[in-house]
């Protein structure tokens, strides 16, 4: 279970460049549940993804997960209980190094290094079963740089390896967004299949109707730091992606109810 | 909406809690179509908890009634309430639908959906055939036919615009008004009987031809709707609005694509038909395909403001939402509407200047946005237009139309490419007789 209490976070505060990029953000996540996050750029998506990760120290607030206060936790002994996953498929992977050296990164996340970057047989045995089923052929690359994949394949993998040791929670940061159509429904379909098998609890973020009506089973929507909507139970059962367009309409209609507008309204309205 | 589903006596049953209207009949329609997906074919729906059933609830309980019934099935309704016990009376389909028998015994109707009532006072049936008059209006070709020389429309006023500005409208003081097919409205509305009901639904409404549609401004995403259904008649609450009963006189039609603007502005529509019908007030409806539409829609309902004023800024952002880009192009649009050249003290406060600030119209119209379909050509009739319209599509939005006449980001008023415009002069009780 996730749990974060009122997080506040500024940007540059007391500079020209000050952003409030997170105002009093609570939310709380059952085990298990896969929360879908959407709004419009720059509304603090990724924010709250990194504050959660610990990319960043919080101003103030809590954060906890699976029962421990993990607020000033640093980044690193977050990664233990965390996998994340990122839109670029050039982050979360060391590109020089082979698919079989990234992934016993993977399986040792947060143990202390030194134990040496090769896999024992055993768990080779298992990641290529693994990357069997994922059904791109890579099974017999094992030892090819990673650099060497396509965007789709390097993002199939670094789900993998995110969700390797089955993590309290998978972080999902527009992982699909840079990928062609088709790499992306792959992509979609694993972490679909993952979730759902290992019984992940999730934050995705998406800019998706799509993704975010066909996936998970709650949806936020942020706006400036907050949360504006968040539908779950039987509102989350029948939105559409439509539904969700309309949303943004209408958070964008809000902005542009200026003085003006408000004086016109006023004249002709009734 | 909640639904729980279980197994009794070898049929589904579907716990339903809630209200069975446009925005919650598709999410029943899910639950029932996964139900009969995972074999289930003998449905009983507990409607214990259901205390309001509108049209579109009505549509897919028929629905799935037929089709369950096509597969050697059943569909059934038990339990129901005395609210909505009464409203599957009225529509004739308790008969169908409802197990326990009803004490009241419902009239033998067709469950079609809205088509028990396409005779009886339709306006535009009335008279034989004869040919259109035709010109031009700005360009843009129009054609008026005659449907009843003498037919005329008798206004009321409901409730008290006035209010709506110091927010200090009741839903306790809202009238029930029955909109029967010689009914046209336009106001603030909700569906339901009891204040406790429609406080915090009222939104914009119309009623046109035994139809009336409200957007409600409870967080449903959806107008709920509501058709003649055998004795059942649309009834809408109104914290305030314009009411005519009676008959319309012209059917004008109106094609813009060969004109310069290749559109018609809503207020020179109405100044056409004010002067073909030799009129200086009248009521009327458009159906129409939308050029863009102006206009703005309640966010929350205006009895819960409590004495504060909807017009502060930035309280106003709660309150309304502006179109602040012209929407809903290539839609197709039914209006209902009135314009009044010069009206009387007490209809003035219900009316808003419409088109150009050098020669504004006064008039308040409604329009419900549908998706778009092409509309059929020559001499239309209301009834069987709107019938049709709401038989195959819902409404997507219903929204108050203004015009816009900032300097420089006016966005204009709304605009229409080809259509028809019902129209029939308005008798205003409150104006004292000028000849
Ligand atoms: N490290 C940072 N330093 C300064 N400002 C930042 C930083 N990270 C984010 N911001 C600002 O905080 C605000 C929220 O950014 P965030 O990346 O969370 O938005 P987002 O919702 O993820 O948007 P997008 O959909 O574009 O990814 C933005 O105004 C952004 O410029
Ligand atoms: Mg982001």
């Amino acid at each position: 279970m996730l749990e974060v209490v009122d997080l506040l976070k500024t940007f540059n505060p007391g500079t020209p460049n000050e952003v409030r990029a997170l105002r009093s953000v609570t939310l709380r996540l059952e085990p298990s549940s896969f929360l879908i996050i959407i709004g419009t750029n720059g509304s603090g998506k990724s924010t709250l993804l990194n504050a959660v990760a610990g990319t960043f120290l919080v101003d103030t607030g809590t954060i906890t997960l699976a029962g421990q206060n993990i607020t000033r936790w640093p980044e690193h002994r977050r990664a233990r209980l965390i996998g994340r996953v990122f839109q670029n498929p050039f982050s979360g992977t060391a590109p020089s190094m082979s698919i079989a050296e990234n992934l016993a990164l993977a399986a040792r996340r947060g143990q202390p290094r030194g134990f040496g970057w090769t896999l024992n047989r055993r768990l080779r045995e298992e990641l290529r079963e693994r990357i069997r089923s994922l059904n791109m052929g890579l099974e017999n690359r094992l030892d090819n740089a990673i650099g060497s994949l396509s965007g789709g394949q390097r993002q199939a993998l670094t789900l993998i390896m995110a969700s390797w040791l089955k993590p309290e929670l998978l972080l999902l940061d527009e992982h699909t967004a840079a990928l062609d159509p088709k790499s992306a429904d792959q992509v979609i379909r694993l972490t679909h299949e993952i979730i759902e098998r290992d019984r992940l609890t999730t934050l995705m973020v998406t800019h998706s109707m799509q993704q975010a009506v066909h996936l998970g089973d709650r949806i936020i929507m942020m706006h400036k730091g907050q949360i504006l909507h968040d539908l779950q139970g039987p509102e989350r059962a029948r939105v559409r992606p439509e539904d969700l367009l309309r949303r943004f309409d209408d958070v964008r209609r809000r902005e542009q109810l200026d003085p003006a507008v408000a004086e016109l309204l006023q004249q002709r309205y009734v | 909406m909640e639904i729980t589903t279980h197994i009794h006596e070898e049929r589904c049953v579907l716990e339903l809690n809630g209200r069975l209207d446009a925005n919650w009949s598709e999410h029943v329609g899910q639950a029932i179509e996964t139900a009969i997906r995972s074999g289930q074919h003998h449905l009983d729906l507990d409607f214990g908890k259901i205390h309001y059933v509108s049209s579109a609830g009505l549509r897919i309980l028929i629905k799935y009634f037929k089709q369950l019934k096509s597969a050697r099935g059943s569909l059934r309704i038990v339990r129901p309430t005395a609210d909505a016990l009464e409203i599957l009376n009225l529509s004739g389909m308790s008969s169908l639908l409802v197990h326990h028998p009803s004490p009241t015994p419902a009239p033998p109707t067709s469950p079609a959906i809205a088509s028990a009532t396409a005779t009886a006072t339709a306006p535009a049936t009335a008279t034989a055939p004869t040919p259109p008059r035709e010109w031009q209006h700005e360009g843009v070709a129009m054609a008026a036919y005659e449907l009843d020389p003498q037919a005329r429309l008798t206004l009321e006023l409901v409730g008290h615009p006035e209010n709506f500005g110091q927010g200090s409208l009741q839903a306790a003081e809202s009238t029930v008004v029955r909109c029967a097919s010689d009914v046209i409205a336009v106001g603030l509305g909700a569906f339901g009987r009891h204040a406790d009901d429609t406080r915090t639904r009222f939104g914009e409404s119309l009623a046109v031809a035994g139809t009336a549609l409200s957007m409600p401004t409870d967080g449903s995403s959806l107008p709920d709707y509501q058709v003649t259904e055998a004795s059942l008649v649309p009834e809408l609450s109104l914290l305030y609005g314009l009411v005519a009963r009676g008959a319309f006189r012209h059917l004008l039609r109106f094609e813009a694509a060969a004109s310069p603007r290749g559109t018609l502005g809503l207020s020179s529509l109405l100044n056409a038909a004010l002067e073909n019908t030799a009129t200086g007030a009248a009521g009327f409806v458009i159906l129409a395909e939308s050029a863009g539409l102006v206009g703005a829609t309640l966010r929350q309902s205006p009895a819960l403001a409590g004495g504060r004023s909807p017009w502060e800024f930035p309280a106003i952002r709660d309150w309304l939402s502006f179109t602040t880009e012209r929407t809903d192009e290539r839609s197709v649009i039914l209006i209902t509407g009135f314009a009044v050249r010069t009206p009387s003290p007490a209809t003035a406060p219900f009316l808003r200047p419409l088109g150009s600030t050098a020669s504004p119209l006064p008039a308040h119209c409604h329009a419900a946005v549908f998706p778009y379909r092409p509309l059929p050509k020559g001499r239309l009739d209301l009834m069987e237009s709107v019938t049709s319209l709401l038989g195959t599509d819902s409404a997507q939005t219903v929204l108050h139309l203004m015009s816009d006449d900032r300097p420089f980001e006016g966005l204009g008023e709304t605009d229409l490419m080809r259509g028809a415009c019902w129209v029939g002069p308005l008798d205003d009780p409150s104006t004292p007789r000028a000849n």
